[in-house]
């Protein structure tokens, strides 16, 4: 391998991951804003009123919240974070960061864009919201949810930059909350940022090692496609409001099953939302966060293969 | 940077970097380098991000220092001892640097769209089968000019290897071969994209010349021709048979969106 070849492959590499970083910083940069909106406006008791007490149906009301916060994988985990700190259940905060990215308007108008009013559309958000509910369920089983949560994601939102906020107490005019809510969504910026910036370096650097044939020559089989375009979702990281265009490309050389596989978990975690994960939820429940999807998504995926003839 | 940075330093730190985030996206959108990274249609989404990078850059309040200092001492002082905050200090230094990479290789790697190497380093679809099932899904969408992305999907919608017999064809696109091409054969490719590279395809016509093998990988090319049965590795496929293969500039754009 000689040396222009070498620096030809980090021009590329260089492409891809600036093409995941300006294609996702937007988002970010909303789910940030967001973020810091509801640090300052929402408060705690609030909070506590807004949400169902019983278990599953706080799971529920956590898995379409998304219609009320469009906000894709990148930007839903900051948002998700403050909402813990506002006190979310932990069930409802897992089915909100898992269905968020699929049941919102912006990703159905993508979806309806590409596929039209159909069997893609409906059943990517039926199977997002089962998907979601189930593992925010399994989340809820736990009796420490706190637990789940890294200390340090609350350190910095709770001293730090939340600070601020407690001392805009609601007195001061809404001019200077906007400037206090723009200043923690700054912080989370630079937080979650750093998480983005590193998923989309690996996620750069599998695209050019592993290849994109290898996984698609994994072929039609009923079973195989499906575990290989959950697979391609999770390594390419293309946010969830655009995927769906990705996803026609592989429409007729896949089953239907895998490419509801793709769009289901493909939002729920890809590489660079895992990094994002990693500031939130301890190591341990950050591999439950991804497995549980995938187990559950292939299954039905699988089923649909198998059953139905779409 | 050694001794950790003061809460104002961050914040100056901080500040900075939005700011020149915000002048990064500017000036891509501005100079149109901005579509070597992602399609078109989300174009408006940086201007959004210039946007908010420079609200939030405004929020920290760098040049007025006053209220910023009291405020932050206040918040150590509850929060952490000295040697703590020290640390954190000196950490958080460190890791506002990784969110400014994106500036730092966008400025030290000149920007390039993908070409030719991509194709053989990403290993995306170069088989023209796969290429062609990608394209058939959206002949929905209506073709202006009949490039190289239009005659794809015309085979892909038929895949009779005769079904182009006798079209004429002006298509411009980078040269690509690898070893599965015959000596007088070799491709005029172009990648497509629907959001980002990341999600970039080549695509291509499979070209008959006797110039081919004085073609450099990598060049752009414009090649007029008629299309004629023909084969690539003993797979029947249509192939555009030059009459005139011209060298041209890259085009601005160099990919071509779905």
């Amino acid at each position: 391998m000689n040396l222009s070849v070498i620096v030809d492959q980090i021009s590329s590499f260089t492409t891809v991951f600036l093409g995941i970083f300006i294609e996702a910083a937007p988002f970010l940069l909303l789910g940030t804003v967001a973020s810091g909106l509801v640090e300052v406006f929402v408060s705690k008791e609030e909070m506590a009123r807004l949400f169902p007490r019983r278990a599953v149906l706080a799971t529920f009301a956590g898995a379409v919240m998304g219609f009320a916060f469009p906000v894709c994988e990148c930007g839903v985990v900051p948002l998700t974070r403050r909402l813990f700190k506002k006190g979310l259940p932990v069930s409802a905060g897992v089915a909100f960061l898992l269905a968020a990215p699929i049941l919102n308007p912006v990703v159905l108008a993508s979806t309806f864009a590409a596929y039209g009013f159909g069997t893609v559309l409906l059943a990517r958000l039926g199977m997002g919201l089962i998907v979601a509910l189930g593992v925010g369920l399994v989340f809820a089983l736990n009796d420490r949810p706190m637990r789940m949560l890294q200390p340090q994601a609350f350190a910095p939102i709770s001293g730090g930059s939340g600070e601020v906020a407690v001392t805009v107490a609601p007195a001061r005019p809404v001019r200077e909350r906007l400037r206090a809510a723009m200043r923690i969504a700054g912080d989370e910026f630079f937080e979650m940022g750093r998480y983005l910036v590193i998923g989309s370096l690996l996620a750069a650097l599998m695209q050019t090692v592993v290849p994109q044939s290898a996984l698609l020559a994994l072929g039609s089989g009923p079973v195989v496609s499906v575990a290989a375009m959950q697979l391609l979702g999770y390594i390419l990281s293309v946010c969830s409001t655009v995927d769906a265009f990705l996803s026609l490309a592989f429409a007729s050389a896949f089953t239907t099953g895998s490419i509801l596989g793709f769009l289901v978990f493909g939002p729920m975690a890809d590489i660079k939302s895992t990094l994002m994960f990693l500031g939130v939820f301890r190591r341990k429940y950050v591999v439950y966060l991804i497995v549980l999807p995938f187990l559950a998504t292939m299954l039905l995926s699988v089923f649909i293969n198998l059953n139905l003839n779409w | 940077m050694e001794r950790g940075l003061s809460a104002q330093g961050a914040n100056r730190l901080k500040a900075l970097i939005l700011v020149l985030l915000a002048i990064f996206f500017a000036e891509k959108f501005v100079s149109g380098r901005l579509y070597y990274y992602i399609g078109p249609r989300f174009g408006w989404l940086s201007v959004l991000a210039v946007a908010l990078f420079i609200a939030l850059a405004n929020a920290y309040n760098v040049f007025d220092s006053r209220g910023e200092d009291d405020e932050h001492d206040h918040d150590h002082g509850h929060h952490h001892d000295h040697g703590h905050e020290h640390e954190h200090s000196r950490a958080s230094g460190w890791k506002l640097l990784i969110v400014a990479l994106p500036l730092i290789l966008g400025v030290l790697i000149p920007a390039k769209p993908l070409d030719a190497t991509a194709v053989s380093t990403r290993g995306v679809s170069t088989q023209l089968t796969s290429a062609a099932e990608v394209s058939d899904t959206v002949l929905f969408t209506v073709a202006a000019e009949r490039n190289v992305l239009d005659w794809v999907r015309a085979m892909s919608a038929n895949p009779d290897p005769a079904a182009l017999n006798g079209e004429e064809a002006n298509v411009v696109g980078f040269v690509y071969r690898d070893i599965r091409f015959g000596e007088n054969q070799f491709m005029v490719a172009r990648f497509t994209i629907s959001c980002c590279v990341a999600d970039a395809t080549a695509i291509g016509v499979v070209v008959a010349s006797e110039e081919a093998s004085s073609l450099e990988q990598d060049s752009w090319v414009r090649v007029q021709g008629t299309f004629h049965e023909g084969a690539l590795n003993g797979e029947p496929m249509a192939v555009l048979v030059a009459e005139d293969i011209t060298p041209v500039e890259p085009p601005e754009q160099p990919y071509l969106f779905q």
